[in-house]
């Protein structure tokens, strides 16, 4: 196997073995699903990589590629790197300047572009762009009042392409023979939240062994479908879409458009799909209203079945074995609800639903777990690959997974994630500083904080930056420890206090006042506010126990050692969150300054009275008593 | 002017509701290749301009010449036949059906099968339909509206039906194309989604293309040349600068002071980058 080191390599393989007699991709358009064998993909890769040839690509140069994921994007990619360039994606929606950057820092001498949209961007930075020599557009439509040779069509390429060809016979395999392993294929620009972007250099051997990796752990068939969706600027993607296919000959096909891919999924049924967590979340919303807006029976077998599905769900993440009662249940909800429901949104068929990007946020990875779409983690980055994922036997809400096979991962002192293994990659592109930053005596620094539990699975915490100082370098993030205990249906919202005067964690809980009612009911426990109902002993025993849940995922020292159950709800009316629900922290911490210094002295209750805020602009006082407990 | 061919000779058109003057002796000229606006304050005849030449009004004096054959007064569905489409100001589409077969319906004019074939759907029958299938998923392709093609008109946003209007007049393959408002109502992105399809249908399938529009912007960025109705009557004619200008045109479209129109008219991009 060692012999198809290189993607292109992998293509002609591919060509070789499968040629006209197996499908390679398909594209809607015209409504009509079009077919792309191997070897019409290779004779495209072939007729534009020669074309460029013939225009002067020399080996080593760069080209850039802006446009949505059609054929187009991976012949140019594929052709690029069949004549010895790197290929850098840059992503659709970059604004003229953002392309700028991208374009002239990798030194790019030929840009590749979809449409007109794309073209006119390179037109109107033509000036600081001096290094390109063309901009190739693939689709003609709005091109033709164009009569600047800047712009040239991929088809008038591929044309020159066939001359060179017929002037230099067998030239390509050669130009492909010459790739070696540790080439750059791609130069992924990282979307950089803080500073300019940075330009991580990825090798064939990179991408390669990422996808090996990844098939051991999680093997796909050739002839697969995939479903070719988040951009291919993305690291992700040009390991799955791109090495992932070209490694196991899976099926790519690619949607007629971006907003058509709700209709095309469904036709394509693919058996893997990687959305990002922002996709999912929108997805299940998307689901939810269209359940509300369905005819009143679907909506009631709906609302009926789904507690069924988190049960079921919830019992199979904790590793148990549903008892036979409860798997009838789920059966009959996947038959009469479920199974349509993932059919609607294209999933029946999927194996191995990805998600990735940022963290996903609990309700949605518990809602699709209980629809019997079994999401799973994967974290990755353009700089190491894909580092670990959830097995499907073993998936936990609050890890990103275990490490891939063959790769190293290891906590900093300081509680950084490192990784080691052949997918880390070459360094940032002309940025010597962040790269010694980066790599240090071959471990890549991560930036994130995490933290790698008895089982082996790896705990993402928070970015290193966003972390919280708890003195003695113990650290801790706010952000995860509230949000994992969102997971908790008794817990409505958490604020996690730590650091400065306090040595410890303390965390304010606001329990769930519908659920922990119910709850409390059903066991005959009388309560009458939720000031009341927050304070019963059972209740406090009932967050204590959730509470030890989190502690066992979170390294020592880090742990929540001090809770409250809030006597009152935070509200909005109060300015203790935002109008969208989203926590004011320093408010809050002041607001309940009183409390934490009770906490701090030791103390086992704390009188509160709190001011109310009608919304009629009256006020008014409650006094409870608030229990504070230790945990151990 | 002798020397440009003239696809359209509109003479000295008369049409009268009663003793209401719709259109009082308006003669205007559609050349063979130009994008020609329509302007004029409301009720000033545009859209009973456009309904004289489609065949839905017959005009009581003047003549209407189409490619050297006199149209007055033919009816609206042979006028089709004719290769003059047009889209309608309020929008006239079949709001039970699909996208699609609302573009596919408009096809019928150029289906040549008959009825016993066409029921059967068998050989020249099938052949056909694939044939106009696929010019209409071409203009689907052409509007961008494939998200669109299988939702049921009604429940579309106001700007995807006046698309999918367009749509249907550019499936009878027109040789004139005739946009009553194309951008009436919409905001300003869907107005210059409308401006680049107009330029495009004008720059790939070159046929003259008349429009009917209130933004006067919007006019002076793609038009060739202005015809401005007042009362029934026009009362200038000529390049969009010059129009501008035109003091008649300033006092028609009253409250507007010379200035204030000059600065809504804003410059002519099309004809700046040429």
């Amino acid at each position: 196997m060692t012999e198809h080191d290189t993607l292109p390599k992998l293509l002609k393989r591919n060509y070789e073995r499968w040629g006209d007699r197996e499908i390679a991709m398909r594209h809607k358009d015209l409504g009509i699903w079009q077919e792309f064998t191997w070897s019409e993909h290779y004779t495209n890769v072939k007729r534009f990589a020669l074309g460029l040839k013939s225009l002067g690509f020399e080996p080593g140069e760069k080209v850039c590629i802006i446009g949505d994921n059609e054929p187009e994007w991976y012949w140019s990619e594929l052709a690029c790197q069949a004549i010895g360039g790197v290929s850098v994606g840059v992503f659709v929606d970059c604004v003229p300047d953002e392309v700028k950057y991208i374009v002239d820092h990798c030194e790019a001498v030929y840009v590749v572009t979809r449409d007109q949209e794309q073209t006119d961007k390179l037109f109107a930075i033509r000036r600081d762009i001096p290094r390109v020599r063309k901009v190739i557009y693939w689709d003609p439509k709005g091109m033709w009042s164009y009569d600047d040779p800047f712009a040239v069509s991929f088809q008038d390429v591929q044309a020159l392409g066939d001359g060179y060809e017929q002037e230099h016979p067998g030239i390509l395999d050669e130009l492909i023979e010459k790739g070696r392993a540790s080439d750059l294929a791609i130069i992924c620009y990282t979307s950089g939240t803080t500073g300019l972007p940075k330009g991580a250099m990825v090798t064939h051997l990179n991408l390669i062994t990422t996808v090996r990796q990844w098939f051991d752990v999680e093997p796909w068939k050739a002839h697969d479908d995939y479903l070719s969706y988040v951009p291919l600027a993305w690291i992700a993607e040009q390991m799955f879409s791109i090495a992932g296919c070209l490694l196991c000959g899976a099926i790519v096909n690619f949607p007629e458009r971006p907003e058509t891919v709700q209709n095309d999924i469904r036709e394509i049924g693919p058996s893997m799909i990687l959305y990002s967590s922002r996709m999912w979340e929108s997805l299940s919303s998307d689901i939810l209203t269209r359940i509300e807006d369905g005819s009143p029976v679907k909506r009631f077998l709906f609302h009926l079945f789904l507690p069924v599905g988190y049960k079921v769900a919830d019992m199979r993440m904790e590793k148990q074995e549903p008892f036979f009662f409860w798997r009838l249940l789920a059966k009959a909800a996947d038959l009469l609800v479920f199974r349509s429901l993932r059919d609607k949104i294209g999933l029946k068929n999927t194996r191995s639903p990805y998600t990735g990007g940022s963290l996903i946020s609990p309700g949605t990875f518990r809602l699709f777990r209980a629809v019997g779409v079994a999401i799973r983690q994967i974290y990755g980055s353009s700089e190491a690959g894909l580092c670990c994922c959830h097995r499907v036997e073993d998936v936990k809400f609050e890890s990103i997974g275990q490490p891939m096979p063959g790769m190293e991962a290891k906590i900093s002192p300081d509680g950084e994630l490192l990784w080691k293994g052949d997918c880390v990659f070459q360094g940032y592109f002309k940025n010597p500083d962040k790269t010694a930053e980066a790599l240090k005596d071959g471990w890549y620094h991560s930036g994130d904080a995490a933290h790698i539990d008895d089982d082996g699975h790896v705990i993402y915490l928070d970015r290193m930056s966003d972390m919280m100082d708890l003195g003695h370098g113990r650290k801790y993030s706010p952000q995860h420890i509230e949000g994992s205990l969102k997971f908790s249906p008794y817990i409505r919202d958490v604020i996690a206090v730590g650091g400065g005067n306090i040595p410890y964690i303390v965390a304010l809980v606001q329990i769930d006042f519908e659920f922990v009612g119910k709850w409390a009911e059903k066991r005959h426990i009388p309560y009458t506010t939720f000031a009341d109902l927050s304070q019963k002993t059972d209740v406090l025993d009932l967050v204590e126990e959730e509470l030890k849940k989190l502690n066992m995922t979170l390294p020592e020292g880090s742990q929540v050692k001090k809770f409250v159950a809030l006597h009152k709800e935070l509200d909005p009316d109060e300015e203790e969150l935002t109008r969208t629900r989203k926590l004011r922290r320093e408010f809050v911490e002041k607001k309940y300054a009183d409390l934490l210094n009770a906490v701090t002295s030791g103390a086992s209750s704390f009188a509160a009275s709190s001011e109310i805020k009608y919304r009629d602009g009256s006020t008014g006082f409650t006094a409870t008593t608030v229990a504070i407990r230790e945990l151990f | 002017m002798d020397a440009v061919a003239h696809v359209m000779e509109v003479r000295d058109l008369t049409l009268r509701f009663g003793g209401l003057n719709a259109l009082v002796g308006v003669s205007m000229d559609v050349r063979e290749h130009e994008i020609l606006a329509v302007i004029g304050p409301n009720g000033a005849g545009k859209t009973s301009l456009f309904n004289s030449i489609t065949g839905f009004y017959r005009p009581q004096f003047g003549s209407i010449h189409y490619a050297g054959k006199d149209i007055t007064g033919v009816p609206s569905h042979k006028i089709a036949a004719m290769g003059i489409a047009r889209t309608f100001q309020n929008i006239a589409l079949y709001s039970g059906l699909s996208t699609l077969d609302n573009i596919l319906a408009a096809r019928h004019v150029a289906m040549k099968t008959g009825f016993l074939a066409g029921g059967l759907f068998f050989g020249p029958a099938r052949r056909e339909e694939v044939e106009h299938r696929r010019v209409v998923e071409e203009i689907i392709d052409f509007l961008e509206i494939q998200a669109i093609r299988k939702q049921v008109v009604a429940n579309l946003p106001y700007g995807m039906r006046k698309r999918v209007d367009l749509g249907r007049a550019l499936a009878l393959e027109p040789k004139l194309l005739l946009l009553d408002e194309p951008m009436a109502g919409m905001n300003v992105e869907e107005k210059e989604d409308m401006a680049r399809f107009i330029i495009d249908i004008f720059e790939t399938r070159k046929i003259p293309i008349v429009l009917v529009e209130h933004d006067m912007a919007l006019v002076m960025d793609i038009a060739d040349r202005v015809v401005v109705l007042d009362f029934g009557a026009k009362i200038a004619e000529g390049e969009p600068q010059d129009i501008v200008q035109n003091p008649k045109v300033i006092s028609a479209y009253l409250g507007l002071k010379e200035t204030e129109f000059a600065k809504s008219s804003g410059d002519n991009r099309r004809h700046a980058a040429r």
